[in-house]
């Protein structure tokens, strides 16, 4: 049995699947494996092209070919390389040479130079006339090969694309990576698009108000790593996800009916100019201690906008607005510094204000600022402070009658994390699930087990993880991917 | 008053929880619920027949150790190092079962799992793995490096 080539007897449907998942130049390359599999990939219902691929494809090889002889590919590589037109051409058969009517998603990462003569547009406009189901479309414009000795275009110059006026009218979905777009035309027409994912764009005001003016029936939209515009307002009652992520504004509002799931990671802009309106929202997730905030603070030199500031201010705990868009949030993700005192203060007034939040995630900061000296006696006097927040305040409808799951990451035991950790063991009697993963050593959270618990049923599961920033970048983003 | 209240809906909970699959194998065997709703073919017949869950549910082209396999991979959240102990048999049998259970995450993970298998491998590499006898003649095979050169370009060597 053992022996048997079950992966060639698998139904073609099965086998396309799995070279759907290929890039095209490995799926393409299947078809010498036997009869079986011979053009299958003309098939496939999703084709992924990487330039970068097609220019030197026998670098696939590198890491399983068992090293006979080391090749020398300083020697062998030149006459290999191919130009970025030749590339472009293979992009042209490749598009031909599939089934027009099975393809349903498709992702292009093609040079800046492939922009340089229209090529990128024309594949788009080929594709959509053609492949009747194509349905999302993934575009990627990456840092250009340095071997490639094309001398006639100039590396500096910055192409901006043209793609032609209403080419993603038919599209769900839509992802676009490092583009400059100075206009929202292509967008036109686009009634069928639920979802775009923009990030590290450089677009205006005004591009950007048209593309989701024109985005009639968008639901999930985000904005990841962009520049060029200086308001973000979306007024947009059919979206429901939403996601902002390193992005430098003046103001931020936000008038979303049917919002769901809000995520704001790295973002700066003066609390006092974001207004939000969303009273159906039911996850959030902020975020502002990550490594990408402080890279994108140190090099805009503005501060982020910090998660405790998002939070009193967007649920009328400070400030002229009254409404709190927290109502109905079930699931908050956030990272706070339980120790600064205005942070363990906001946490403790806004949980009362969140009526129906059963799911807590904090994450407690990685970088966290040393404390020395004089700011060490500082910083006793609030600790004070803090404990007594916790020890002394009432028991409020989330904690008595809501709250689930709580996971805390980044523990290190400081008396101030130790005692909200104490407080919503005793007092959250509906809670089944605490979990802390601590960063130095599990001894201070060996202590709270022995803690009379309120609920019944709950389980303290105790973890051990130093969290290093990349851990937690990672955290973040795996979260961000809804 | 409410604690009574909050039994009930607890027993009611636990009552929902399971469903019994009947293996081909004649296993019966209790599955969470969560879980038997990623098998659409399960779970369609369950909410259009308002199903009477102590009924075992007959799966004819699932044996209970792929079952077991699959209840596995879904409660480990898909785990990849999981998977890597299968042999290929059961892989070939947990991907025909999804298939036949209509398991869409599960096909999709294990495509993904196996399009990495392929991926960055001779294809030489590739038949032996999988024992996959090279059907063509030589002049056939020469004719497919031909038409698609671009992808064979010093590869030919094995």
């Amino acid at each position: 049995m053992e022996n048997q080539d079950f992966i060639s007897n698998l139904s073609d449907d099965m086998k396309i699947m799995i070279l759907s998942k290929l890039c095209i130049d490995e799926a393409v390359r299947c078809s010498i494996l036997s009869q079986k599999w011979n053009g299958l990939w003309k098939q496939i219902s999703h084709m992924e092209l990487n330039l970068k691929r097609m220019v030197k494809p026998f670098t696939q090889l590198l890491e399983s070919r068992k090293a006979r002889t080391i090749p020398d590919f300083g020697a062998i590589a030149p006459p290999m390389l191919k130009s970025v037109s030749a590339c472009n051409t293979l992009v042209y058969r490749m598009i031909f040479n599939t089934h027009s009517d099975c393809m349903s998603s498709c992702r292009i990462k093609h040079f800046q130079k492939s922009l340089a003569f229209g090529d990128v547009e024309n594949w788009v406009n080929i594709l959509v006339a053609r492949n009747t189901a194509l349905k999302d479309l993934s575009l990627e414009c990456v840092p250009h090969c340095e071997e490639l000795t094309d001398k006639f275009v100039s590396e500096e110059y910055i192409y901006v694309p043209s793609f032609t006026h209403g080419v993603f009218e038919f599209l769900s979905s839509l992802e676009l990576t490092n583009y400059t777009l100075d206009s929202s035309l292509p967008f036109g027409k686009c009634n069928q698009l639920k979802k775009l994912r923009m990030r590290r764009i450089y677009l205006d005001d005004v591009t950007l108000g048209g593309i989701l003016e024109n985005c009639v029936v968008l639901e999930n939209f985000s904005l990841l790593e962009s520049t060029g515009f200086k308001r973000l307002l979306i007024v947009k009652s059919t979206l429901r996800v939403l996601q902002l992520q390193a992005l430098c504004v003046d103001d931020i509002q936000l008038c979303c009916d049917n919002l769901e799931v809000l995520f704001i990671d790295s973002v700066i802009c003066p609390v006092h100019n974001v207004d939000i309106s969303s009273p159906n929202l039911r996850t959030c997730h902020s975020y502002s201690n990550s490594m990408y905030a402080r890279m994108l603070s140190a090099e805009t030199g503005k501060s982020i906008l910090k998660t405790h500031e998002f939070l009193s201010r967007c649920s009328g705990l400070v400030g002229f607005r009254m409404t709190n868009i927290f109502e109905n949030v079930s699931t908050l993700c956030i990272d706070l510094d339980l120790t600064h005192m205005i942070e363990a203060c906001v946490l403790s007034y806004f949980l009362k204000l969140c009526s129906n939040l059963q799911v807590i995630r904090i994450a407690l900061p990685v970088f966290r600022p040393r404390i020395q000296g004089s700011s060490s006696s500082k910083h006793g006097h609030y600790s004070h402070f803090i404990l007594s927040l916790w020890e002394w305040r009432e028991v409020c409808k989330c904690i008595g009658q809501k709250l689930k799951s709580v996971h805390i990451r980044g523990f290190r035991g400081r008396k101030e994390e130790v005692e909200v950790v104490k407080y919503l063991i005793t007092r959250a009697t509906m809670m089944k699930r605490i979990t802390i993963i601590c960063t130095d050593s599990k001894e201070a959270a060996e202590n709270l087990l022995s803690l009379p618990m309120a609920s019944a049923n709950l389980s303290i599961n105790l973890k051990l993880n130093a969290n290093n920033p990349m851990d937690e970048f990672a955290e973040h983003q795996k979260e961000f991917h809804l | 008053m409410q604690k009574t209240e909050g039994e009930e809906s607890k027993a009611e909970n636990e009552e929902v929880k399971q469903v019994t699959l009947m293996t081909s194998d004649g296993v019966k065997m209790k599955v969470e619920i969560s879980i038997v709703y990623e098998m659409e073919i399960v779970r369609s017949f369950i909410e259009v027949n308002d199903a009477d869950h102590s009924v075992p549910f007959p799966l004819p082209n699932v044996s209970s150790h792929t079952l077991d396999l699959i209840i596995e991979l879904v409660k480990n959240e898909y785990d990849d190092e999981f998977m890597k102990t299968f042999s290929h048999d059961e892989l070939k049998e947990v991907l025909v079962a999804a298939n036949y259970l209509n398991m869409k995450t599960l096909l999709d993970f294990i495509a993904t799992a196996i399009a990495n298998l392929l991926e960055k491998k001779s294809v030489e590499f590739i038949r032996n793995f999988f024992n996959i006898v090279n059907d063509f003649t030589p002049e056939e095979e020469a004719e497919i490096r031909k038409t698609n050169e671009w992808v064979f370009q010093d590869l030919d060597e094995d």
